[in-house]
């Protein structure tokens, strides 16, 4: 496995990883009381902080072995990547769109929505773009083999 | 200057230019509150806003199937673009958070208009993030 592929692999189990205790802790205390509920805003803060600071650790991972030469990500890896970021700018505009027609029929009666739903479309769109990326390297590895 | 650095530069200026017409149309048919109301205005926005895509397609599109004007290096710099366009997106979501929810702070809810409003300006951030990293490419490759 190359370095970029384990990186994709990581990122891949910290974007699920966010996505699915974000998601456990909005059922369990409700997404409607996000406003009054502090512990409930405080605990999404430090799951989206943690969360982008563990990526970021993942992203540090060297492009050569110590005291080695040897290069670690080649043109092959490079490639990968920028079909990667092309995958994730696409990723999040998609999950902008899916979020502007569910929330705009849900609520379209009230013709507002509550302000929680900003922060999650905000949130989702981080987390879509950490999964966007990973998923897209790990499709091209498969593809290029 | 390169032909992708003067599409790229003109792409800004039309971004730009783009931005304001949606702004000032905003402004003076009313605002928000009168979106849902007003088709007339409902279509004159989404003229400028689908009008503004098409001009940047073609504006991009175009050199890109032409294989004299576009060498090795104009390539690397329009795939080191994404980057730029990415955090563009990122910055404008999160712009719009802090601005909504302190705007609407006290009443808890946020017009649905905004929905639409935060899809299109993520959009046009995009495109003008592409031009921006353009233009910052062949700054850094100089």
């Amino acid at each position: 496995m190359t370095p970029l592929q384990k990186r994709a692999w990581l990122g891949l189990g910290v974007g699920v990883g966010m996505s699915l205790s974000i998601a456990a802790v909005f059922i369990a205390r409700g997404v409607a009381s996000f406003d009054d509920d502090l512990v409930l805003r405080a605990i999404a803060y430090v799951l989206c902080v943690g969360g982008l600071l563990v990526y970021g650790v993942t992203l540090r991972i060297k492009r050569r072995k110590p005291g080695r030469s040897e290069v670690l990500i080649d043109e092959r890896d490079k490639e990968i990547v920028r079909r990667a970021a092309m995958a994730q700018l696409w990723a999040v505009l998609l999950s902008l769109f899916i979020w502007a027609i569910a929330l705009t029929e849900v609520y379209w009666g009230q013709k507002s929505i509550p302000i929680v739903f900003v922060y999650l479309i905000a949130i989702s769109g981080l987390i879509v773009s950490i999964l966007a990326q990973a998923i897209g390297i790990l499709i091209g590895y498969q593809r290029m083999r | 200057m390169a032909p992708l650095q003067r599409r790229a530069f003109y792409g800004l200026l039309i971004g730009f230019i783009w931005i304001v017409a949606i702004i000032v149309v905003f402004i003076v048919d009313g605002g928000v509150s009168a979106f849902n109301e007003d088709q007339g205005f409902r279509l004159t926005i989404d003229g400028l806003w689908i009008g503004g895509l098409i001009a940047y397609l073609i504006l991009f599109e175009t050199i890109l199937r032409r294989p004299g004007h576009v060498d090795e290096r104009d390539k690397l710099i329009l795939d080191k673009a994404p980057r730029f366009q990415w955090l563009a997106v990122i910055f404008s979501l999160v712009a719009w958070v802090i601005a909504l929810s302190e705007s609407y702070r006290d009443e808890g809810q946020v017009p649905v208009v905004f929905l639409y409003l935060i899809f299109m300006s993520v959009l046009i951030v995009s495109m003008i993030g592409q031009a921006i990293g353009i233009l910052i490419g062949y700054r850094r490759m100089r």
